[in-house]
């Protein structure tokens, strides 16, 4: 056929024409658009439902609500021989959940509904890339590279385990078994030192905390055990000693509340002493930038000016001991003038602020350094704690407080047989304090200890020592060395990765758990963790574990711990709470309930048991022993030529440094590009010393210390003082998870503790350093 | 472009945050980012190109040591009520202002990736989607089924947390009401927000907290001078975080990024 | 080998000299298009955009091409509707320059956007507030208007103008182009103009925002003015490059000369209607807004410099040398004035796009560089490649230049 042109042309438009009549192209155009709409993932749609729980991740104890989907997704997953097993001992409900949001419980007590990040952030634990599913055994010996870990059963596991510590109990030395715990809070850390006790050891050591400090001096000035906690609620003149108060200090979000409280009532004020420029001291009302370390000594001139003047609350300090003594050594060591010069603070300053502080009632002084984690010695602690007894604030409304306990039923006598006594019998391998001795943990001398040899076998349970101990590398290599390490984590962290056998713990939001009275906050509360789901079948309750383990022990330990799972035992000790008749949970009255069926009922369904303080005025003792407080300075606080700068850890609310868990995924988007950037810290320096190492913002640096040095990068910030470097705490993990390993530096690895010869406890919060340009 | 279809609806919704009391925590962002459905890539470091719907300033005074000062400044999108720069200039009208609302919304699935919004928008508040989304295996079980992730390609911001105003319509439609009662329908970081500085709620229902607040003595709103007429409100008693919100002629710049 | 393709009566480079430099440029654009399909692999996050240069090179490099396409349209209505005979020697030139220019752009903008299989969303769900809808509608339609200019000049070449389909083609073609350059001048004056209202119109972006005339900001009108002024400019400057490439006279100087003497005196009028612009926005607007016009420039990469360099060094002296008839005789001079007038047009088309977007409008915030990756700088410098392509094969086997064969006489 031959084609003219207007053949051609009348061809070219009809068939131009005639595809665009067909559906090919427009269905075409509509697929691809269709195709983009398909490069998210759409979630599994289904019914929601809501569970009231307690969080976990720090000592504040706040109330959630996980809201939970049916999980049509993962159905298969739950086909195992093991589900049926499961939800019959969880009671869970039948269809697979997926927990999708956690919001804060708008019913609880300590946080009325607010939620802090971390908190927030905790379904990235429960799905965390980085859980232990399954129990491991390292295959490869320690010390010869990367481990390489085996998955075994919880039978296998357990058999290894009690294996281990029958061995070491059968040749009569239990007390080189020792336990680490993040702290000695609630019922399963009760439940574990006494497993050690009942085995032999008494060498349940916890984790470095400001408590430590606070419990010897409570114990000298007041004769009294338990939590210290402060009213800052009902306080008008609030004196914070560098406690990050809205950054993670005690109880965050109550905190924050009480923060939000203060701003709407406009009658609170808040000072914050502390040598750099926290997100606290600019937020407070006035901020005094005293000299690193020299807190004790700012403390004692504003007594000096409250007791000089006359200002100090003549009924309470009729109520303590020692005053004429404490009076004596104010005025003749610590004049305002004097204490001017040791903190840099202005004399004038010094004054006005203590005269407010003692004038406005109820006024508070906060002990503390950052979230609560770093410490300083005894001294400090008596010279901040004696200002609350000047102005009549121990015991009161708006004072400080002593926590009381929450009334569970008392444990039973615990049963040792003669291999346990023999156990006990032997010294702690932390030992017992120094001058004075307390009994309070001292984990800075496990380093020591493990290296020594004293240690068969080391349990560390929801603890991250080889991390997070001040001078963690040097207790990483102290590990290496013990014959027996068992790690109880639900991810996995350094310290499991340097252990023989790993457990699979359950997270705070798959098992059922006491958590008691939020830190810091003065009422007395109890709500429980709820099992809502299980992500990881195979992880089970750290309680449930230690029963077991005493079961198969047999003899007196199992007879110390007689309770089937670790719900017989929290049910048991609840029954304590009905007998007390003390408190209210939710807005009913324990006094009015019928049974302790019913409290436990409430307290299953995510209601908070709570207790008001009692107030009352109390007094407390200046000079314990003869000891009095007055400023001690730190050996680091001494400048040397060699190591002209102070570097000083702050804590960051958004990277968790609160050992047990890690900071998660949504939080690493919170940090400032000022903090991390790529795989590198950076420093706080004031801009003027950064400007005489010729170093610019974003510089690489090397922090050199007496202990070791740290590549970092530099970030100028006119809040620091001068001559002071700040590094924040919690970075420079190598622990499995891709959004932390290799990011940054670990601070802890340079902040060695110094031991307070009084207590032997550890002081540590900074170092000596010398900034080089790298 | 409200000034084109005002309608007679009794609901405009919009937010006051309290700058004295936010401490810049960043529970909103995270409540935000959870309830959103955002993913997260392993390095995060690089800001400008980093999602978040609610992003936190830290803002500071400018003042030497140790008279230094810091302030946050939360910033989701602001709904601006008029003439909305990010709605007129997009060419596929993928993002739209809801005059029965007051909310600007985003159509995920129309929007072509053009950015032009982006640069009309000057609060920063709209983001592009550089990466594919991906959850590390086993995370994507915490999705929201209230809220579709979005695919690489397209601009997204805060929305209000509209599903939330859906689910609180149904409910009340359920229980036979027309209207929602105050505190009915929050934002995700409004609900989340630890020192209670964020406030959201009907601005037209006069007994709404947020009627209340927006008269207060305090009140501003971002780059007021621009006539965007934003729907986010702030709080504060001084003055140079106050300054820090709008420029001002021959001001020396007291804040400046921290 | 392929001479008979090559239009009679003229001089044209060996074959194997033809195909080396062909070679050479095919290689570039080789690289360019697999960074292309690395870019939609991947995602744009292969460029160093990121939320606050949501614009950046490709859009320049968009704009730029755009504005200095502008000889094709502003030369067709100069030639077919104010009839100014010397052009008739440069229109087919400008038009390849013209196709060339905007084929690319819209090859980048393809690559540009976030969602390349929804790019026809924007036909299909047009909103008509948005200065963008009327770019898309414009540019796709006068790219439409410069085939169908470009086309009739492809048949002409000697091969295929043999087959009388392609030979009526080509004369009904010719017959309609007074009517294609009436459509194409009224095309680019609106996109022209929409891409300039694109900027004009942010009105939350100091930097860029103008007041203006009824929906258009002054914007509009600028960019309009001056892509007329430079675009001729740029045709020259193609033109002498080629001529110098070539070592030949392709087109009359006169021609030239004209065209010159013409872009000279928008240039002129451009640069005074840019400074009173900048003086209003400098005293009026900025002002209104809380900032002042010294906060609009900062450091070395947002200098003030940028503004001289803009209007001074690359505005007002090429509009004095084109105007000077002394100078624009003169080829030196009038190479210098239209290059520097083409890197005006493309600077100025530079800040609108990135500076805007630089300037902090929060006072709490900061100046952030952008820098283009080299996806964005291997992509972007793709056009000079496919450029060179298009000119060496039109300029070979087609009759571009109608008095190639009077100026260059056989030698023998």
């Amino acid at each position: 056929m031959k084609l003219d042109r207007r053949g051609f042309l009348k061809f070219a438009a009809g068939g131009v024409v005639g595809t665009l009549a067909t559906p090919i192209p427009w269905d075409l155009l509509d697929e691809s658009a269709k195709f983009t709409d398909l490069w998210a993932p759409e979630p599994a749609k289904g019914p929601s439902s809501f569970v009231h729980s307690t969080c976990r991740l720090c000592p504040g104890g706040c109330g959630i609500t996980l809201r939970l989907v049916e999980d049509k997704s993962g159905r298969d997953e739950w086909r195992g021989w093991h589900h049926k097993e499961f939800i019959q001992r969880r009671r869970l409900p039948a269809v697979p959940l997926r927990a999708v949001k956690i919001a804060g419980n708008p019913d609880h007590p300590v946080n009325r509904g607010g939620i802090c990040p971390l908190g927030a952030a905790g379904l990235q634990l429960l799905y965390g890339t980085n859980r232990v599913t399954a129990p491991l055994k390292r295959t490869n010996p320690k010390g010869e590279g990367e481990a390489v870990w085996e998955k075994i059963t919880w039978d296998e596991a357990l058999n290894i385990v009690t294996g281990k510590l029958r061995e070491i109990r059968e040749a009569g030395n239990p007390h080189t078994v020792a336990c680490i715990l993040d702290n000695k809070k609630g019922l399963t850390a009760e439940l574990i030192g006494r497993f050690f006790r009942a085995y032999g050891s008494s060498n349940v050591i916890t984790m470095p905390s400001q408590e430590d400090v606070e419990t010897v001096g409570l114990s000298l000035m007041q004769g009294t055990g338990g939590h210290l906690a402060y009213d800052l609620e009902n306080s008008k003149y609030v004196l914070s000693f560098g406690a990050a108060l809205l950054e993670g200090w005690g109880a965050p979000v109550h905190n924050m509340m009480v923060f939000g409280k203060w701003q709407e009532a406009n009658e609170h004020t808040l000072v914050q002493i502390e040598p750099n420029c926290s997100i606290t001291a600019s937020k407070a009302d006035k901020w005094l930038a005293v000299k690193p370390g020299a807190e004790a000594a700012l403390a004692l001139g504003m007594a000096n000016v409250i007791v000089t003047e006359g200002l100090y609350d003549r009924s309470c300090i009729a109520r303590c001991q020692g005053f004429e003594g404490f009076k004596a050594l104010l005025e003749s060591e610590y004049t305002p003038h004097k204490v001017s010069e040791i903190t840099g603070i202005p004399a004038n300053v010094i004054a006005t602020t203590a005269r407010a502080f003692a004038v406005t009632r109820p006024a508070v002084a906060v002990y503390g350094r950052g979230q609560g984690v770093m410490s300083g010695n005894l001294a400090e602690f008596m010279s901040i704690y004696s200002l609350n007894a000047l102005v009549g604030s121990i015991g009161t409304k708006g004072g400080v407080v002593v926590q009381r306990e929450v009334p569970f039923k008392a444990w039973p006598a615990l049963a040792t047989d003669a291999v346990a006594q023999q156990g006990l019998s032997q010294s702690r391998i932390d030992g017992e304090g120094g001058e004075i001795k307390h009994g309070v943990c001292m984990s800075h001398n496990l380093t020591a200890a493990l290296k020594s040899g004293a240690v068969n076998a080391l349990v560390v349970h929801e603890a991250n020592p080889c991390y997070a101990l001040p001078g963690a590398h040097k207790f990483e290599e102290a590990v290496a060395k013990v014959p027996f390490v068992l790690a109880l984590t639900s991810c996995m962290n350094e310290t499991a990765r340097a252990a023989d056998i790993i457990l699979p713990v359950a997270s705070y939001l798959e098992r059922l758990e006491d958590v008691t009275s939020a830190a810091r906050v003065p009422n007395a509360s109890m709500s429980l963790t709820r099992p809502a789901l299980a992500n990881v079948p195979e992880a089970r309750h750290p309680g449930d574990i230690f029963l077991t383990l005493a079961r198969a022990m047999g003899g007196s330990v199992n007879s110390s711990l007689p309770w089937d799972n670790f719900e017989a035992l929290l049910k048991e000790k609840v029954g304590g709470i009905f007998a007390s008749r003390r408190g209210r949970i939710g807005d009913q009255e324990v006094a009015m309930l019928g049974s302790s069926d019913e409290l436990w009922e409430g307290f299953n369904a995510g209601k908070c048991w709570y207790e008001e303080p009692v107030f009352g005025g109390g007094g407390l003792t200046f000079n314990p022993q003869g000891r009095t407080p007055h400023f001690e300075p730190v050996s680091w606080m001494k400048a040397s030529r060699e190591f002209p700068m102070l570097l000083v850890a702050y804590e960051n609310i958004n990277i968790a440094n609160r050992r047990a868990v890690d900071t998660l995924p949504y939080l690493t988007k919170n940090i400032d590009d000022t903090v991390l950037q790529k795989h590198d810290l950076l420093v706080r320096v004031n801009p003027e010393t950064a400007g005489r190492m010729r170093l610019v913002e974003g510089d690489a640096a090397t922090v050199q210390c007496p202990t070791g040095r740290l590549s970092v990068r530099v970030h100028m910030d006119v809040g620091m003082m001068p001559d002071v470097i700040g590094i924040p705490l919690g970075l420079g993990h190598s622990n499995d998870d891709p959004f932390l390993t290799g990011k940054g530096v670990n601070a802890y690895e340079v902040l060695e503790p110094v031991a307070d010869p009084v207590t032997g406890l550890a002081v540590w919060w900074g170092t000596r350093a010398k900034l080089i340009k790298a | 472009m409200s000034e084109h279809h005002e309608v007679a609806s009794k609901e405009k919704y919009g937010m006051v945050i309290d700058l004295d009391k936010c401490t810049g925590c960043g529970a909103c962002t995270v409540s935000c980012l959870s309830e959103n459905n955002h993913y997260v890539r392993e390095d995060e470091s690089d800001k400008l190109r980093s999602v978040a719907w609610m992003k936190v300033y830290k803002v500071t005074n400018g003042e030497p040591f140790p008279n230094t000062k810091v302030a946050f400044i939360p910033r989701p999108c602001m709904h601006c009520d008029h003439h909305t720069p990010c709605v007129s200039v997009c060419p596929v009208m993928a993002t739209d202002y809801n005059p029965l609302t007051g909310i600007v919304s985003q159509i995920y699935t129309r929007c072509i990736g053009c950015r032009y919004c982006v640069g009309a928008c000057p609060y920063h508040a709209r983001y592009f989607n550089w990466w594919d989304p991906v959850w590390p295996e086993g995370m994507h079980k915490l999705l929201n089924p209230d809220m579709s992730p979005r695919m690489r390609g397209v601009v997204e911001k805060c929305s209000f947390c509209n599903h939330r105003l859906q689910k609180a319509k149904d409910k009340a439609y359920v229980e036979g009401r027309r209207d929602l009662k105050d505190g009915e329908y929050v934002t995700a970081c409004a609900e989340a927000c630890p020192t209670r500085a964020i406030t959201f709620g009907n601005m037209k229902d006069p007994e709404s907290a947020v009627a209340k607040l927006i008269k207060s003595p305090g009140a501003f709103r971002l780059l007021e001078k621009l006539g965007t007429q934003p729907k986010v409100y702030y709080l504060s008693n001084e003055s140079w975080i106050r300054e820090s919100g709008d420029n001002a002629l021959g001001r020396k710049k007291t804040a400046r990024p921290a | 080998m392929d001479r008979a393709w090559i239009p009679e009566g003229v001089q044209r480079c060996s074959a194997g000299a033809f195909y080396s430099w062909m070679a050479l440029w095919l290689f570039v654009l080789g690289a360019a298009v697999t960074t292309a399909l690395l870019i939609l692999w991947k995602g744009l996050n292969q460029t160093n955009m990121n939320d606050y240069f949501g614009f950046g090179a490709w859009i320049t490099a968009d704009l730029g091409v755009i504005a200095l396409g502008a000889g094709a349209f502003f030369s067709g209505f100069l030639t077919y509707v104010l009839r100014i005979k010397e052009l008739k020697a440069l229109i087919n030139f400008a038009v390849i320059i013209g196709f060339i220019c905007y084929s690319s752009a819209l090859l980048i903008l393809t690559l540009d956007i976030g969602q390349p299989l929804r790019g026809w969303f924007g036909y299909w769900f047009p909103n008509i507030h948005s200065m963008l809808t009327e770019v898309i509608f414009c540019i796709t339609l006068y790219f439409t208007v410069l085939t169908i200019e470009y086309v009739p000049l492809i048949l002409e070449n000697r091969k295929i103008y043999a087959n009388p389909v392609a030979h009526t083609l080509s004369h009904n073609f010719h017959e309609a182009m007074a009517i294609f350059a009436a459509i194409g001048t009224f095309l680019s004056f609106f996109h022209q103009g929409s891409l300039g209202g694109m900027y004009g119109v942010l009105y939350a972006r100091p930097f860029a925002f103008r007041e203006g005339f009824f929906v258009w900001p002054w914007t509009f009108f600028l960019f309009i003015f001056s892509a007329i002024s430079v675009g001729p400019t740029f045709t020259i400057l193609i033109t002498m490059i080629l001529q110098k490439v070539t070592k030949k006279r392709l087109v009359p100087r006169e021609s030239l000369s004209v065209l010159a003497k013409i872009a000279g005196c928008l240039l002129c009028g451009y640069v005074i209607v840019k400074i009173a612009d900048t003086y209003y926005w400098a005293t009026h607007i900025l002002p209104a807004r809380g900032l002042t016009f010294a906060e609009q420039y900062h450091g070395y990469q947002y200098g003030l410099w940028l503004l001289f360099a803009e209007i001074g060094l690359c505005g007002i002296i090429p509009a004095l040398i084109l105007i000077t008839r002394r100078l624009r005789e003169n080829d030196k001079w009038l190479v210098l004035a239209c290059a520097l007038a083409s890197i005006g047009v493309v600077l100025n088309r530079f800040i609108f796009t990135v500076q805007t977007l630089a300037m902090p409008v929060y006072p709490f915030d900061k100046w952030y560089i952008y820098f283009p990756s080299w996806q964005e700088w291997v992509t972007s410098m793709a056009v000079v490649a496919y450029g060179a392509v298009i000119i060496s094969l039109s300029y070979r086997y087609l009759p571009v230049f109608p008095y190639e064969r009077d100026l260059n006489p056989p030698a023998r």
